[in-house]
């Protein structure tokens, strides 16, 4: 297998090309069979290299190298791709993930005037992805890194006559770079520290940088890892990024390119443990991010930016586990978060998509009669999302709270950051179920809008014309609700970090905890939702509700702030250069006043030219002579 | 003799058109494009003859006496540094004249004569290997770009024309004054026998080089004598634009690297900080400058000024990695900047406007320029798989070994890069098209394609392919620094 490995990045892009330039010419159905199909024989070649991987002994792996792609003197990038565990383990989720989610936009994207368009960028981005998780070294894998931002920015902007997504699609993009800036720093700094962009030196080197060179070093990475992932302060930009088609959002902005950032930590692990300092600044990051998303997720009303914010915080976990030092713990929560995130995901697409477009969860409701398979599957992503107990979410993110609160190797207890785990864990459980509430049960409030006219068919749908969806949507979503049901008990610690030692002091405790904190979350939000909606409005018309309300659905004014701290004082800086700098004092003052002071001279030398012959004679002698004289004067000396 | 073929091909093609009627366009547009394609022709046969492990020195050099009094030499060769500016001006010729097939109109014969004699001046400036021979041809060269600017440009022509052409010739004149003290100094105008003799060195040295230095500034430009770029950019015809950022920018770089580095190194080590700052204030000041820009054009012009900043960070970086990273990145804003300059051309031929108001929608309109303009978009801000990136890694990693902080700051460019061209990109193309203008608006025709579609080639190419270039460059890099050390660098 290992000769083909290539293939796995490679035939997405492939496909890319096929879609991209034939694509319009080659008709729906042709270009759905194309871009399924080089993602199924990527997700094939991956399971034959990872069953390899697999099979072998610890500490193997397959790679392949193709020459060099930058060279300047000493410095050298090649195109190698590896497969270890931790990559084999990647590369199955994003195929694997991927496959389902090309097999549900068949259905979804149905009709759509850019099907074409939108099945070559969803392979392109399949192939960023895998060059992101297969690269050997640390540039190529930034060139993933940016090729998965690039088709990130595209298809949040897919629908392009809308320019507020073609906006947020900027704001994706601008907002990673920065991330991407600290990335390539510390690119520069590993070069200069190691003289290798490999990975395999770099761990290998790790133990000898000095430290406050691997705090630099790691702290840069970091700052990439919060763009591409989400974290405070770049995590603005993914709620904005639903703008995309949903399955977008599912595998883009959940399952997998949102995820590279802790993918990029494990993949340097023995770095990071270097740089102590930087891994508690990443677990408090960590999180306070968890914190923060799901107590903005409690008031949204468009059921994706909720998944959205969930999202951000269930990254805030993975990077609490990272920072623990427990890398492979938070691959664990990115492999079953891959699972029922991308099932809530297309679920909430499938609702969108019975409802012609309908995001609104108020104009919901009782939809569970009418969406029944939608309902049972979505709830499975709710409950493992909530992290009720047996399913996936349960066990990785507890997991994640054990070992935030009994410490990982070296690693202290992080006791406060442990109950902020727990905390934010009750609040999961509560707005997950909120959601489910005013999704599935109550009565359906769309139909009552008084105003729906005709140009607003798409709103205002009456139920029994609600439908459920084709069965190409609703297969991927049977197998990822199956995944979020059993992943759990997949022991990926285990594979990826042999002989991992978790404590085991507690952890029955902390199952039972986190359990009942599930359940306490659930059933409050059923609660207050169905039995006592009353008494809710009550709370919310008081003035700590209002204030509490005001903060939450307004995101803590976190936009408004970045509008008024740093993209204003930019912009008003760029008209300042413009018309102070290079206008008045450059343009007008230097040049035109020495351009000025010329013509004046001129005006002086013009009396020179007086039409009289004689006159020009007397200068044409004066200026032979001179020369003249130069060239003796340089000729001699 | 390839050389000087290459250099002769041009001009006698411009005395081949005087003998065609000027009303017979046609004939001269097709004169004139053959006569380009064989300059290309033989600037490739350079390309594919340079040997990479040649070691020492310079390549198909020819030397004849021209002014033996003064020991003024036709002496002319390349290294690998050379060599691909030489193709890139060659390349971009033919371009240049068939994006004016339709545009200009007015004076066919003069137009393409000018375009002509400017190609052979510009490619003389890199082959020239006596420094008078080098300042003629520098010379030379300004003309024909103050015409195209003045005669064949936009409303504001004169007055952009003006400004050109009293920024260089204010460059030129120190820069004539220190060729003549350096010639008295050293005795000879070869610069292949100026680098052997001991170096100017003191306040001698340093004032030359800041006479030097000022020439090739205003030419690259740097920060802040850059102000006569966007007027010259914006009112040139498309061909001047094309030529204007992809060949004459790079003559001030190149220069320094042949002249004002290797002839002062004393004062250029000295200078280096100084210069570091001045095209790292050049990056954020020319990317801020885009943000207020309402002409397109004039918009890509300023962002010259931030992506040559980059350039000259990496050549005073003075390392392996910044260097080549500097020549490099210098094809590559030929490339990518040419192209997006052919691309706003396409654009005002359709509509008659650069106002970035007056569009919107055209994805739908017209697909093929909506795909080539954001491919070039993407070479422009650097992302990888795309030749930008290459380079800007290398002159970003060159600058991180000088310092840090070099880095760091030039990589704020790189984040308004992306603001500005990716805002520009879509105040173009995306949203409703409202306006019956734009939804009537042709695709890029057959013509176009011709010379778009190789550039675009070019920049995944060499996104990918770079150690196809940087190894032919890199001996001669090798032999460059050495030179610098040697003399005291």
């Amino acid at each position: 297998m290992d000769k083909w490995i290539f293939l796995i990045p490679l035939l997405p892009f492939l496909g890319f090309l096929v879609n991209g330039l034939l694509g319009r010419r080659l008709g729906d159905r042709a270009v759905a069979i194309i871009g399924c199909a080089s993602v199924a024989g990527a997700f094939a070649i991956s399971v034959s290299s990872f069953m390899q991987v697999y099979d072998a002994k610890p500490d193997t792996f397959l790679q392949q190298d193709f020459g060099a792609w930058i060279q300047a003197g000493d410095l050298s990038v090649s195109f190698g791709l590896i497969i270890d565990s931790l990559s084999g383990v990647m590369c199955l989720v994003v195929t694997g993930v991927g496959l389902l989610i090309h097999v549900y936009s068949t259905g979804y994207m149905k009709g759509d005037a850019g099907y074409y368009r939108f099945f070559a960028y969803l392979n392109l981005f399949m192939a960023s992805m895998l060059v992101l998780v297969t690269a050997d070294n640390i540039v190529l894998m930034f060139l993933g890194w940016e090729g998965v931002g690039l088709c990130s920015y595209l298809l949040i902007g897919f629908w392009y006559k809308g320019l507020a997504n073609c906006s947020a699609g900027i704001k994706a993009f601008v907002v990673n770079r920065i991330g991407d800036l600290g990335f390539l720093l510390g690119i520069f700094a590993i070069w200069a520290a190691c003289g290798s962009f490999e990975f395999s030196a770099i761990v290998a080197n790790a133990p000898n940088i000095d430290s406050s060179a691997a705090f630099w070093i790691c702290l840069l990475l970091f700052v990439g890892a919060c763009g591409k992932s989400a974290q405070i302060p770049l995590y603005v930009w993914l709620p904005d990024a639903m703008a995309g088609p949903t399955p977008v959002s599912a595998l883009i902005h959940a399952a997998t390119m949102v995820t590279s950032g802790v993918y990029l930590l494990a993949r340097l692990g023995p770095l990071f443990d270097a740089a102590p300092g930087v891994l508690t600044i990443v677990a408090t990051i960590g999180a306070l991010t968890a914190l923060l998303a799901a107590l903005i997720a409690f008031s949204q009303n468009d059921i994706k930016k909720v998944l959205a914010y969930s999202t951000v915080s269930q990254l805030g976990y993975m990077f609490l586990a990272a920072g623990m030092g427990a890398y492979s713990v938070a691959i664990f929560h990115v492999v079953t978060h891959a699972f029922f995130k991308a099932l809530l995901f297309l679920g909430a697409g499938a609702v969108i998509h019975s409802l012609h477009h309908e995001q609104d969860m108020r104009r919901m409701g009782g939809l569970r009669r009418r969406l029944p398979w939608t309902f049972a599957l979505y709830l499975i992503g709710g409950l493992a999302l909530s992290g009720f107990p047996l399913t996936a979410g349960f066990f990785s993110k507890d997991e994640i709270l054990h070992i935030a609160h009994s410490g990982f190797g070296n690693i202290e207890p992080r006791s406060v950051l442990w109950s902020i785990g727990l905390l934010t864990a009750l609040l999961t459980a509560f707005y997950t179920f909120r959601q489910i509430a005013l999704v599935f049960f109550g009565s359906y409030r769309g139909a009552s809008e008084p105003q729906a006219s005709e140009e607003s068919a798409a709103h205002g749908l009456e139920l029994d014309k609600v439908k459920e969806s084709p069965l190409s949507m609703r297969i991927p979503l049977i197998v990822l609700a199956a995944l979020s049901l059993t992943g759990g008990f997949l022991a990926i610690p285990h594979f990826l970090q042999p002989g991992i030692e978790i404590p085991e002091d507690g952890k029955i405790s902390g199952l039972i905890i986190g359990g009942i904190v599930s359940i306490a979350g659930i059933a409050a939000a059923l609660t207050i939702y169905l039995r006592f909606p009353q008494a809710l409005k009550g709370f919310l018309s008081s003035a700590p509700g209002k204030l509490a309300h005001r903060l939450s659905s307004r995101k803590f004014y976190v936009d408004e702030i970045y509008q008024k701290l740093i993209i204003r004082p930019i912009a008003i800086m760029a008209e300042i250069c413009f018309y102070v700098v290079d206008r008045l004092i450059i343009d007008i003052l230097l040049v035109h006043g020495s351009s000025f002071g010329a013509s004046a001279l001129g005006h002086l030398l013009r009396r020179l030219q007086d039409g009289r012959t004689p006159t020009y004679a007397a200068w044409f002698l004066a200026g032979a002579i001179l020369v003249l004289a130069v060239t003796l004067w340089a000729a001699g000396g | 003799m390839s050389i000087t073929l290459t250099l002769l091909i041009p001009v006698a093609t411009a005395l081949l058109l005087l003998c065609i009627p000027k009303d017979k366009t046609a004939e001269l547009r097709i004169t004139a494009l053959f006569g380009s394609l064989a300059t290309l022709a033989f600037s490739l046969a350079l390309l594919g003859g340079f040997d990479a492990q040649y070691g020492a020195g310079f390549q198909f050099t020819e030397k004849h006496e021209w002014v033996p009094s003064l020991q003024v030499h036709y002496h002319v060769g390349i290294d690998g540094i050379s060599l691909f500016l030489v193709v890139l001006s060659a390349l971009l010729t033919p371009i240049a004249i068939l994006c004016s097939w339709k545009s200009v109109e007015k004076r066919v014969r003069e137009f393409h004569i000018a375009l002509l004699l400017l190609t052979s001046g510009v490619i003389g400036v890199f082959v020239a290997l006596d420094l008078m021979l080098f300042y003629v041809f520098w010379e030379v060269m300004l003309i024909p770009m103050y015409l195209l600017v003045g005669i064949w440009g936009g409303t504001e022509r004169i007055r952009a024309a003006v400004k050109f052409f009293i920024y260089t010739m204010a460059g030129s004149l120190l820069m004539f004054l220190a060729i003549l003290y350096l010639y008295q100094h050293t005795g000879t105008f070869s610069v292949e026998d100026i680098y052997q003799k001991p170096p100017l060195t003191g306040t001698a040295g340093l004032l030359c080089f800041l006479a030097f230095a000022l020439s090739f500034a205003i030419k690259v430009p740097l920060f802040p004598v850059h102000t006569w770029l966007p007027d010259a950019h914006t009112e040139a015809p498309t061909a001047g634009s094309v030529i204007l950022a992809g060949v004459l920018l790079k003559l001030g770089i190149y220069g320094f690297i042949r002249f004002a580095i290797p002839f002062f190194p004393e004062a250029a080590v000295l200078a280096a900080p100084w210069i570091s700052v001045l095209a790292i204030i050049g990056i954020i000041f020319g990317a801020l400058m885009c943000f207020v820009q309402e002409d397109m054009k004039r918009l890509i012009a300023y962002s010259s000024v931030s992506h040559m900043g980059f350039v000259v960070l990496g050549l005073f970086a003075f390392n392996e990695q910044g260097v080549q990273g500097c020549v490099l990145q210098m094809v590559n804003h030929g490339i990518s900047t040419g192209a997006l300059f052919l691309l706003i051309g396409a654009i005002y031929e359709r509509r008659h406007t650069r106002r970035i108001i007056d569009f919107g929608g055209l994805a739908p309109v017209a697909p093929r320029l909506a795909i080539i303009f954001f491919i070039t978009t993407l070479s422009s801000i650097g992302l990888p798989f795309l030749n930008g990136f290459v380079g800007e890694f290398l002159i970003l990693q060159g600058a991180y070994s000088r310092n840090i902080f070099y880095t760091a700051f030039a990589g704020l460019g790189i984040i308004l890069g992306a603001i500005y061209m990716l805002t520009l990109y879509r105040r173009i193309f995306f949203g409703e098209t409202d306006r019956e203008e734009n939804a009537e608006m042709k695709d890029l025709e057959g013509r176009e394609l011709a010379f778009l579609l190789p550039l675009v080639g070019l920049m995944v190419f060499l996104g990918l392919f770079s150690p196809w270039f940087t190894a032919k460059v890199q001996p001669s890099i090798e032999v460059w620094m050495t030179l610098l050390l040697e003399r005291g660098g």
